[in-house]
């Protein structure tokens, strides 16, 4: 190169032009990958409506407050365990997340062992969203299930089903008929579960139409994402899976002022322990110390 | 890049797959086997894949490439072939440091959440990048280098 003299010589030297036009393919490539995943993102965000830390309470001064147990509404929510128990866990996860598969199977049996089945703990599960539309099919699913009082059964065996052999690192899509198979596989009414399934199925397809629709014609993205949530809402199974969201601001906002700031970094499994958060497939024993400091809490107040 | 391989850009390259093959493996949600949290975090997002491709496998199978050229073009180290495989290292890079520089500009602007491994394979991509068009400079493979455009892939 030092003695191809001067560059931008069409002519002669052969390392001076593909050099150039590397250069442009590199450039053309990062330009495509970066488009791609601006275009992929937007896709994803409408789909699952906005992150949870986006809406993360910025500084909204909330009285510092005893940490308390969340409520005890009474909810269609999936529990376990004894409903006065002093210690509430309420879970948010995903049946497509690892380490909430991970976590289901290394851990919570120890919960359950020491203090779930002890009548220590009650236990709540709650959906967030953070794999786009086929976890939320997934979710409502689980809804489903719930609604006939089943959600359990079918929880643990879709993450067997997600992750064939607890094989982490290879996740398995389901479809609406796999659904449907491990639905019927543990037991449910399947006529009942199918019919509610393939409702949120047929409205989500109905809505996605609407969407793709309005933005083939020119409507602004965010104008559509709108209306394809607004579209969606009508659907009483996905007003559930909002509401888990709804939960989840709620109980962010009630944190401890000191532990405002873990609530910026939620990820799936995300837990709340009287109201304490704790985020991730964390070891058993840092469980245990939460669970433990509230317990003697409960006891001495 | 004519003589022998370029260890640095390979020893880099080893580094990055290691890197990128952690990130895929975290790379679905949750935690915490990062430094600081933060990959999990990043990762998880709506810009974790790209339509379904995770971005560590973008990263595994660039680095990857950058290593088989660069191997390949120590081994075959004169020729314009050697000159074509080091080009392709220097444009591989390239690509990836763009976008490494674009995933950087998301996680501290957009999605706010600092991921140590991301920029370390940030860092990586963009050393293989200098690396790599500094070897440009040199003179490449034999100075009788053919009056073709198109180089001569085979004998020169």
């Amino acid at each position: 190169m030092a003695r191809t003299g001067r560059r931008r010589e069409g002519g002669g030297r052969f390392f001076l032009n593909p050099i150039l036009i590397v250069v442009v393919a590199a450039l053309l490539l990062a330009a495509a990958l970066i488009a791609a995943s601006q275009l992929s993102a937007r896709q994803k965000q409408v789909l699952v409506g906005p992150r949870p830390e986006e809406s993360q309470p910025a500084a909204e001064p909330t009285p510092p407050q005893q940490p308390v147990a969340p409520a005890t509404v009474a909810t269609a929510q999936p529990t376990k365990g004894s409903l006065d128990a002093p210690v509430t866990i309420v879970e948010f996860a995903e049946f497509y997340c690892p380490f909430c598969a991970r976590y289901l199977w290394e851990t919570y049996p120890k919960i359950e062992r020491d203090y779930i089945s002890k009548g220590l703990v009650k236990y709540e599960f709650h959906n967030l969203i953070v794999h786009g539309s086929v976890a939320l099919l997934a979710a409502v699913a689980g809804e489903c299930a719930q609604a006939q009082g089943r959600f359990w059964p079918l929880h643990d065996r879709l993450f067997e089903t997600v992750f064939p052999g607890r094989n982490l690192t290879q996740p398995k899509v389901l479809s609406l008929a796999d659904l449907e198979g491990v639905a019927a596989a543990v037991g449910l009414d399947t006529a009942q579960f199918n019919g509610c399934l393939e409702g949120y199925n047929a409205a989500f397809d109905e809505c996605k139409a609407g969407y793709d629709r309005c933005t083939s014609g020119g409507g602004e993205s965010e104008r559509c994402a709108e209306e394809f949530n607004t579209c969606l809402e009508a659907n009483a199974m996905f007003q559930r899976i909002l509401e888990d969201q709804e939960e989840l601001r709620r109980l962010i906002t009630q944190l401890p002022p000191e532990e405002q700031a873990q609530a910026e970094r939620i990820g799936t499994p995300t837990f709340f322990i009287n109201g304490h958060i704790l985020i991730g497939a964390q070891p058993y024993e840092n469980f245990k110390a939460v669970i433990e400091r509230e317990l003697a809490k409960a006891k001495s107040g | 890049m004519a003589g022998r391989p370029c260890w640095g850009i390979v020893g880099l390259a080893l580094f990055g797959l290691v890197v990128s093959s952690y990130l895929t493996y975290e790379h679905f949600c949750g935690p915490i086997a990062c430094i600081g949290q933060g990959c999990a975090i990043v990762n998880e997002s709506v810009y974790c894949t790209i339509f379904g491709v995770p971005i560590s496998v973008l990263g595994i199978v660039n680095y990857a490439a950058i290593l088989g050229l660069a191997l390949a073009a120590g081994l075959r180290s004169k020729g314009p072939l050697a000159a074509w495989l080091h080009l392709g290292v220097f444009g591989l890079s390239l690509s990836g440091t763009i976008f490494s520089a674009y995933l950087t500009y998301l996680e501290f602007a957009v999605i706010r959440a600092f991921c140590t491994w991301c920029v370390i394979s940030a860092v990586t991509i963009t050393a293989i990048f200098g690396l790599a068009a500094a070897g440009l400079k040199q003179p490449a493979g034999p100075s009788r280098s053919s009056s073709s455009l198109t180089p001569p892939t085979r004998g020169g």
